[in-house]
């Protein structure tokens, strides 16, 4: 099914309700919806609900080989499904671009960023490491979905598990199932946290929303992503362009 | 559990699949009406969606579920958005599975000389004359004695919102007091669509979004607990926000 589209009534009533300061659902225009995480019962199973928004993530864990060029640290591989289930204009197995978008927010803030420590994951130096397989569905789409699916995958990879293993003399790697010997948490040295934004120029004032619900999202003109990684506090910078006009963003409104 | 409400009786809960009783035609006349959601086979009735089983009057039973993708009938006024002008028809999306279209000249008062001008993300609020699953559905602004009898253009500054069907089935039931108990606060313009849209206009911004979240806190209560909460929702969205 194709999107449905946006009224130009939709558009102009949420501009003008913006401009007498008061959103659809009654938020302040710096407030978030409600979080709310719950984890499954098998390690690095986490399911976020951000308002009516909500994505699961799963992380599971398997022994290969690493890569020649890193031979001592282990691999992270992170993929984002919508399904026509979160929205029905989604098509399971077409890459769109929202796919990309999620998958490339993921990636920058958790490969990029370093925030797991890859080097505990080797087993063997140059034989054998583990592979942590992100998988990320998307169960409705209620706006905001770069910060859930992040929230997710970094609550998911917080909670996961990994089976001990004892490696012989002569090499052997002996991988122990969780009954016999206590799971290893997984390690993260610093905390990224993503906050989205979207801007509304109205009448060269402009005006900033923290995050968006899905009809907000479609009738902005910016959306911001910031990335806050705990502990080293680093900014990155993240913009997509829903252009409606070719202005540029003042340079006021950027946040500090 | 019987409830009455205006010979309304809301008999059981049932599933799909769920036999609800067993008739077999005999030939005395006997006849029972069934509505959506039932389905007749093998001398069973059973039910084909989850929901409320209701009896309407003597003899004529459906299944009243919650449902939020609307599949267009014939006879129902819906609220569509103009997507392009195509020839001298005009695309419209009503929410179903193929857009519909209405003719320029469905409008009271257009001629071949006088059309009716509307650009793309219009709303526009009309019956549908035709909806059957095998063609494109149509749209109409007049009545059959070319009569506009309040099917028009809407105007750009309301406030548009979807809500699921049962919700906006509920409120357009005339022994419904729910919008009747909002207008003594509020004076307002509401026009329904059995699609799921509604279209709100009041003077003021602040109290469209405060009726808009009235409306649409009907998915999740009854209607009696929502009767009774109207007036205390209402004051909690009017009290202005801070910045």
């Amino acid at each position: 099914m194709k999107e449905v589209p946006l009224s130009t009534c939709e558009k102009t009533s949420i501009v003008s309700a913006i401009r007498a300061g008061q959103r659809y659902d009654n938020r302040e225009f710096l407030e978030v919806r409600d979080i709310s995480l719950n984890f499954g019962k098998d390690y690095g199973s986490c399911t976020v609900t951000l308002g009516q928004t909500r994505v699961l993530a799963q992380v599971t864990g398997e022994v290969v080989e690493p890569r020649p060029s890193r031979p001592n640290e282990g691999k992270i591989s992170i993929s984002v499904h919508l399904s026509p289930m979160a929205a029905p204009h989604f098509e399971s197995g077409r890459s769109n671009d929202l796919v990309d978008e999620l998958q490339q927010i993921l990636e920058r803030n958790i490969k990029e960023s370093r925030c797991l420590d890859l080097e505990s994951l080797c087993v063997l130096a140059e034989e054998s490491v583990w592979q942590l397989r992100v998988d990320v569905t998307v169960l409705n789409h209620a706006g905001n979905l770069g910060d859930a699916c992040n929230l997710a995958s970094v609550a998911a990879l917080r909670h996961f598990h990994r089976p001990d293993v004892t490696v012989e003399e002569d090499g052997r790697v002996t991988i122990h199932t969780l009954e016999e010997r206590e799971p290893i948490p997984t390690f993260m040295k610093k905390v990224p946290v993503c906050l989205t934004y979207a801007f509304f120029v109205v009448d060269d004032k402009c005006y900033m929303l923290m995050d968006p619900s899905e009809k907000e999202e479609r009738v902005s003109n910016y959306f911001y992503e910031l990335v806050k990684l705990w502990i080293k506090v680093k900014f990155g910078f993240m913009r997509f362009g829903w252009l409606l006009r070719q202005t540029l963003v003042p340079p006021t409104c950027l946040p500090s | 559990m019987a409830l009455k409400s205006g010979g309304l009786k809301i008999l059981q809960v049932v599933l799909p699949g769920d036999e609800v009783l067993q008739f077999s035609p005999n030939g005395n006349n006997e006849r029972i009406i069934l509505g959506p959601g039932l389905r007749w086979h093998e001398n069973n009735i059973c039910a084909t969606r989850s929901g409320l089983l209701k009896k309407a009057s003597k003899n004529f039973y459906y299944v009243d579920s919650h449902q939020k993708r609307y599949i267009p009938h014939e006879k129902e006024f819906v609220i569509g958005i103009i997507l392009r002008k195509k020839g001298d028809n005009y695309l419209i999306d009503i929410g179903g599975n193929e857009p519909g279209t209405i003719s320029c000249l469905a409008f009271e008062n257009s001629s071949k000389k006088s059309r009716k001008e509307m650009k793309p993300g219009d709303l526009i609020f009309g019956q549908l004359l035709v909806a059957n699953r095998d063609m494109e559905p149509e749209l109409v602004c007049i009545d059959v004695f070319n009569k506009t009898v309040s099917m028009e253009s809407l105007p750009d500054d309301g406030i548009m919102f979807t809500v699921p069907l049962h919700v906006a089935r509920m409120i357009v039931n005339p022994e419904n007091i729910y919008l009747m108990s909002i207008a003594k606060k509020i004076n307002y313009t509401v026009i329904v669509g059995f699609n799921g849209r509604v279209w709100l206009k009041t003077e003021k911004q602040r109290d469209m979004v405060a009726i808009m979240n009235c409306i649409m806190m009907l998915e999740f209560m009854s209607l009696e607990e929502a009767e009774k909460n109207v007036f205390r929702l209402l004051d909690s969205f009017l009290v202005p926000v801070q910045h």
